[in-house]
């Protein structure tokens, strides 16, 4: 998925994303659950990508849903998040989780940590 | 603060850090001292406090922290100088051997033992109304020293202030001591790791003299190729009749004769 196909007022996560967020869940044995996406301060470039799976948004989070998981973003964070999208790397040399986030302007070199 | 800082930031930290920007490149030196639990006390080297708060707020995105600028009601004395130590020690009648708030009479104080400096230098944080109250006690036992004796002991030791290094790679200035290796990511950590890994640092500090006054900045060989940047001047010393100067010189180029203009200038052991 090409991170220009996003509308800019949300953000999508892949099946292949969906699926293994999916899976976590099931492991921790949650029968209701969303997957928390934030942003912290620090890191390589500055601003750090948060993830969590968690039972319910928090009150002041933007809930999304995209390829049928709920998708929980705190307000704050969402300006740096707006349009992203998740994806999910696997194999031996994969990345994990990996952002295509048209707000970054510079990236490290693990992919977790970003600049605006 | 652990997550945008070189140095590890503990808990019970009282310890001296860098915030750089994400090229590696130097934004603020300053001290982390711990009040208590939940405070921290942030003493910047910057002549612009509010150049720190703006960048340290800058991350502070979801987490609940309060940043105030209380600059006004703290003042600090620095004790440069070997055998500051034990010289302190003797007049507050009290075993420094820690950065640690002391409690003495009727008021209090921060003593912070800077082991970054190549020198034996202790900062006293106090509070700018029990600053005479210390003053009295320090005064008859330690000489204060001027400007422009303080530059000269600066230049001795090869130690900057962080207005002449602003922008410049921490590994250049050897600032190591200011560097964990081990914390993980902070704001310009690949920077700083490959520089050090691949042995990248190309520029060195050191001490320059002239016979005759520093005209620019910038330095360069007989064949006015780049070799490096003056970073502080000293204006000439009528005593010895030399100027000097604190400059990054590039490795290869410490061997050879470098030029200020069509000045020549020598690196002073």
């Amino acid at each position: 998925m090409l991170k220009n196909q996003v509308p800019i007022n949300t953000i999508e996560i892949t099946e292949k994303a969906a699926s293994k967020v999916k899976q976590f869940a099931d492991q921790k044995s949650m029968s209701k659950f969303g997957l928390k996406v934030s942003v912290k301060g620090g890191g390589c470039s500055g601003l750090t990508y948060v993830l969590d799976i968690v039972e319910e948004p928090d009150e002041d989070d933007k809930v999304i849903k995209s390829s049928g998981i709920e998708v929980y973003v705190p307000k704050k964070a969402f300006v740096f998040l707006a349009g992203t999208v998740l994806d999910f790397s696997d194999g031996l040399n994969g990345k994990g989780f990996e952002f295509y986030n048209p707000n970054a302007k510079k990236s490290c070199g693990c992919g977790d940590s970003f600049s605006v | 603060m652990n997550r945008i800082t070189t140095n590890e930031i503990t808990e019970k930290a009282n310890i001296r850090t860098l915030l750089l920007d994400d090229n590696g490149r130097i934004i603020d030196n300053f001290i982390v001292l711990n009040v208590n639990n939940n405070d921290r006390l942030l003493i910047s080297d910057s002549s612009k406090i509010s150049d720190l708060y703006k960048q340290v707020t800058k991350y502070i995105i979801l987490e609940n922290i309060n940043i105030d600028d209380i600059s006004y009601s703290y003042k600090r004395i620095s004790i440069v100088g070997n055998g500051s130590c034990k010289l302190l020690s003797k007049i507050l009648k009290y075993n420094i051997l820690l950065s640690e708030k002391v409690f003495f009479d009727d008021f209090s104080f921060f003593i912070f033992i800077d082991k970054s400096k190549p020198i034996e230098w202790i900062d006293i944080i106090i509070q700018s109304k029990d600053l005479s109250k210390l003053e009295k006690i320090i005064e008859d036992n330690i000489p204060q020293v001027s400007d422009l004796n303080f530059k000269k002991f600066r230049f001795k030791y090869l130690i900057t202030t962080l207005d002449e290094v602003i922008g410049i790679n921490p590994l250049e200035l050897s600032l190591i001591d200011l560097i964990s290796f081990s914390k993980g990511c902070y704001i310009g950590q690949e920077v700083i790791a490959r520089m050090d890994t691949y042995n990248k640092v190309t520029r060195k500090l050191v001490r320059l003299i002239s016979d005759f006054p520093f005209e620019q900045k910038k330095l360069s060989t007989h064949k006015s190729k780049n070799v490096g940047q003056l970073l502080s001047i000293l204006c000439e010393d009528s005593e010895i009749n030399t100027s000097l100067a604190l400059a990054l010189v590039k490795n290869k180029y410490i061997a050879n004769s470098i030029f200020c203009g069509a000045k020549p200038v020598f690196i002073s052991d």
